[in-house]
């Protein structure tokens, strides 16, 4: 089975926090992963993490799993941050919405997003992690 | 004169003289007097219930709005209950305590209706919404339906047969509720091992279709008739026939959104037939 480095949580929710970390765990589908709580931590990890900073403290992830609905700085306006930044490495993470939203107008608007490749209503599930893992690595 | 062409019943006949001709007029007077009032009164009332109409409106988009906002903000916490629940009854299955078991399997029998009710609920509030007219061929709902309901048709046998059926402006999404709904029931409500017979027709009338739906169900007692359409308004124990009763309500609120009406026949132990008219237009 196909392995990447590092997921990318992006939530302020802690108990999803903790129960998407023990799947992933389970899946097996990467060797670790890192946990952010707003849309501006995300920003901050991403600008130490694609600049080689410190790459035991901030590995580049290849997957984002994204939540809407965040204090701060929510996902779509993280997103517009994202766009802006000036990363070549960016070009290989991979974005997937992961919300409670059954709102379809969140969906429409998430898929407008050229950066994001996904939609996924929460929880993380272990088939879920193992076809994106097949489908994009 | 002038009355009648600018109906300005403010206006006062002249009075000439002090005989049966000024009595006329003096009686023509306090008429018109008693209809400028009337007129008055009759503007006001009109002022009043057209606020009361917009006040009504608001307080309606208002209460829709919770229940999108109430169900869906209580999806998040119970689906971290389920989620935490899993997580145990995985890590109980090396320890084997019964007891417990028994108590996590409660707690989740418990929040999957409650996840199953919220997600009705949010369904409910949504038919309220406008939503743009559109072309449906209620033939291709329906092959939907059947497909959304593979398993269900498989494990009950059950037989589904429909006439032609029109092409009716409406909703799909809302159509697809509606004989949705239906389906279920009819598939659902069946003396134990009984195969399901459902027989889908329609038929055109002067300004609307009147389709049916009808079953070889358990039937529903004459006093409980309307009541099923009722929300929340439910027949059976949860054990006997699970269920939320947020179907046939939904059912009535989509067929009255397109004005048209909703109703059954029935006898217990001789099936049901649920009609209901979508305007012709």
């Amino acid at each position: 089975m196909k392995q990447i480095d590092c997921i990318l949580l992006v939530d302020d929710n802690p108990a999803d926090n903790l129960y998407h970390s023990i799947i992933i765990n389970e899946s097996g589908v990467c060797k670790q992963i890192k946990i952010v709580t707003d849309g501006l931590e995300a920003i901050a990890y991403l600008e130490k993490s694609l600049s080689h900073e410190n790459e035991t403290e901030f590995p580049e992830p290849q997957l984002i799993f994204l939540d809407i609905n965040m204090p701060r700085m929510n996902g779509f306006e993280f997103l517009e941050s994202y766009i802006k930044m000036n990363h070549r490495e960016k070009k290989s993470i991979l974005i997937s919405m992961l919300t409670t939203s059954i709102n379809s107008d969140d969906k429409d608007k998430a898929l407008t997003y050229n950066v994001v490749s996904e939609f996924q209503n929460k929880p993380i599930t272990v088939p879920m992690l193992h076809s994106l893992v097949e489908k994009y690595f | 004169m002038q009355i009648s062409k600018n109906q300005d019943y403010s206006i006062q006949v002249p009075k000439a003289t002090n005989d049966e001709v000024g009595q006329l007029a003096d009686s023509f007077n306090i008429l018109l007097q008693k209809i400028q009032q009337q007129t008055v009164e009759l503007i006001e009332k009109n002022k009043k219930i057209f606020q009361n109409n917009k006040e009504l409106a608001v307080v309606n988009s208002e209460l829709q709005q919770f229940v999108y906002v109430a169900s869906h903000d209580f999806q998040e916490p119970l689906r971290t209950i389920i989620n935490f629940v899993e997580l145990l009854n995985k890590s109980l299955d090396q320890n084997h305590n019964e007891d417990v078991a028994v108590y996590l399997k409660y707690i989740e029998d418990a929040t999957t209706k409650m996840q199953r009710l919220i997600h009705e609920l949010l369904d409910f509030s949504r038919i309220g919404k406008e939503t743009p007219l559109e072309k449906v061929d209620c033939n291709k709902v329906l092959e939907d339906v059947k497909n959304l309901l593979g398993l269900k048709i498989k494990e009950s046998k059950a037989i589904i047969h429909h006439t032609q059926l029109p092409i009716i402006k409406a909703s799909e999404v809302e159509m697809r509720q509606l004989f949705m709904n239906l389906i279920t029931n009819a598939i659902k409500y069946q003396k134990k091992d009984n195969i399901p017979k459902i027989e889908i027709s329609s038929q055109e009338q002067q300004h609307e279709f009147l389709f049916t739906v009808a079953d070889n169900g358990i039937g529903i007692e004459a006093p409980y008739l309307e009541r099923v359409f009722i929300i929340f308004q439910r027949l059976h124990k949860a054990s006997e026939y699970p269920g939320t009763g947020i179907g046939l309500a939904a059912c009535k609120k989509i067929v009255e959104k397109y004005n048209g009406k909703i109703w059954v026949d029935s006898k217990k132990g001789e099936g049901s037939s649920f009609h209901f008219t979508i305007i012709n237009n």
